[in-house]
C-alpha cells in the first residue's frame, strides 16, 4: 500500500492530530490483510475519527485498483474533516465526509463491509474527554483510555454488514484482551493481529468478525 | 454530500425524536453570474455495474427516490424498485448518477420529526449535537 501524501499547515496541527506510529500500524496491518480486503470486495468503508484522513484514503488507493468502494469518514471536528477531504484529493480518492460525533447519526442497517477506528486511546482524568480545546479529542481516552471507544462498541454489530471486518487500534493500558471479551458478548470474535512498541507506548490492532 | 451518504444519515439520536429518518434536504442556492442555481455539484464517476448492484440492497430505496426527487435529479429513476435490477445496465446507470454522481455542496439536512436542521457547508454535513438536545 502506498502511502498517501498529506499535507498539514502548522495550523492545522493546532487542531487536528498528525499523522504518527499508530497511523502507520494501522496502515500496515490494512496492508497486511489487503488480499482478504479484495477478495471479499467491500462495497461501502467507514471510518470513524478520521483526523487528517490518512488511513482511509490509504485503504482507498489500495482498493481503488480492484474493485470500485464508497468511503465514508467521520469526525467531530470540523477542521479535522476538512482536511480528510483534502487529503482524499490530493491522492485523487473519493471519501465523502460527515462532521459527527462517533456514530451518533449513522442509521444502524448492518451496510458497512469495513469499519476502521484508531480512538482515543490515552488514559487520562474522565475530565479531559470534554476540555474545550478540540485537539484533546483525537486523543484523549478518559479512564483506562476506553471511554469514548466504549460508546462505539455496542453500534458496531448494528452496522457493520454480516460478513464485515472491524479494525481497532488500542494500547496496552486500554487492556486488549478485555475489550476482547467485550466483544464475545456482543457475538463478535476478535484478535490481536498486529502490535508494536513505541517509545512509551505499546499499539495493537485488533480485527473482528460477527460470529455466524 | 452524496446521496448514498444521506441514506445512511438519521436524527434518531435527537431527543424525543423515535425514527429521524429520512432527513429532508434543503439545498441552498448560489449565484452564477445573474441566476440562481442549485448548490448542487454533478461530476462524472466511472461506472461499475457490479458495484452499483451489491449496493442496491444496502440502500433504503424510498429514502434514495425521495432524496433524489426532493433536489431534483431523479431523472427516469423508478419509485420502487424493480426485479432483476443486478442485469439491467440502464437502470444501474441511473442508480449510479444518482448515488455517486450528484452531490448537495450547501444546504440543510431536516429532522423530520423535530426540525432541528443540520447544515451542510462545502459538501460536509454538520451532525453534530448540543449536550441538552441528546
Amino acid at each position: 500500500m502506498n502511502t498517501p501524501i498529506v499535507k498539514l499547515l502548522d495550523k492545522d496541527l493546532e487542531s487536528v492530530y498528525e499523522p504518527s506510529e499508530d497511523s502507520f500500524l494501522l496502515i500496515d496491518a490494512l496492508e497486511a490483510d489487503l488480499e482478504v480486503l479484495k477478495a471479499m470486495k467491500p462495497v461501502m468503508c467507514l471510518e470513524i475519527g478520521s483526523g487528517s484522513g490518512i488511513v482511509i484514503t490509504a485503504l482507498a488507493m489500495a482498493l481503488k485498483k480492484h474493485c470500485q468502494c464508497y468511503h465514508l469518514a467521520i469526525d467531530i471536528n470540523l477542521d479535522a474533516c476538512k482536511i480528510s477531504k483534502k487529503t482524499a484529493a490530493e491522492n485523487l480518492v473519493d471519501i465523502d465526509i460527515a462532521q459527527m460525533d462517533l456514530l451518533n447519526c449513522i442509521r444502524t442497517g448492518n451496510v458497512f463491509d469495513l469499519v476502521v477506528f484508531n480512538p482515543p486511546y490515552v488514559v487520562t482524568t474522565d475530565d479531559e474527554i470534554s476540555n474545550k480545546q478540540i485537539l484533546f479529542k483525537a486523543w484523549a481516552g478518559g479512564t483506562n483510555g476506553r471511554k469514548v471507544m466504549e460508546r462505539v462498541f455496542p453500534k458496531i454489530p448494528h452496522i457493520l454488514s454480516n460478513t464485515g471486518t472491524f479494525y481497532l487500534l488500542v494500547i496496552e493500558a486500554n487492556d486488549p484482551e478485555y475489550i476482547l471479551r467485550v466483544f464475545t458478548d456482543l457475538n463478535m470474535v476478535g484478535e490481536i493481529i498486529a502490535e508494536r512498541k513505541i517509545r512509551g507506548e505499546h499499539l495493537y490492532i485488533l480485527r473482528f468478525k460477527k460470529i455466524k | 454530500m452524496k446521496l448514498l451518504t444521506h441514506n445512511m444519515l438519521t436524527s434518531k439520536c435527537l431527543k424525543g425524536v423515535t425514527v429521524g429518518y429520512p432527513l429532508g434536504i434543503v439545498v441552498s442556492f448560489r449565484s452564477v453570474y445573474n441566476f440562481k442555481a442549485k448548490d448542487i455539484k454533478v461530476s462524472e464517476v466511472d461506472f461499475n455495474s457490479e458495484f452499483i448492484a451489491r449496493i442496491i440492497p444496502k440502500l433504503d430505496w424510498a429514502t434514495l427516490w425521495k432524496a433524489a426527487e426532493s433536489i431534483g435529479h431523479v431523472g427516469e429513476l423508478p419509485q420502487t424498485l424493480i426485479q432483476d435490477f443486478e442485469t439491467n445496465e440502464e437502470f444501474l446507470k441511473k442508480v449510479h448518477h444518482v448515488l455517486l454522481e450528484v452531490e448537495v455542496i450547501n444546504g440543510d439536512l431536516l429532522c423530520p420529526e423535530s426540525g432541528r436542521k443540520f447544515p451542510i457547508n462545502d459538501g460536509i454535513p454538520n451532525m453534530l449535537l448540543n449536550e441538552d438536545e441528546v
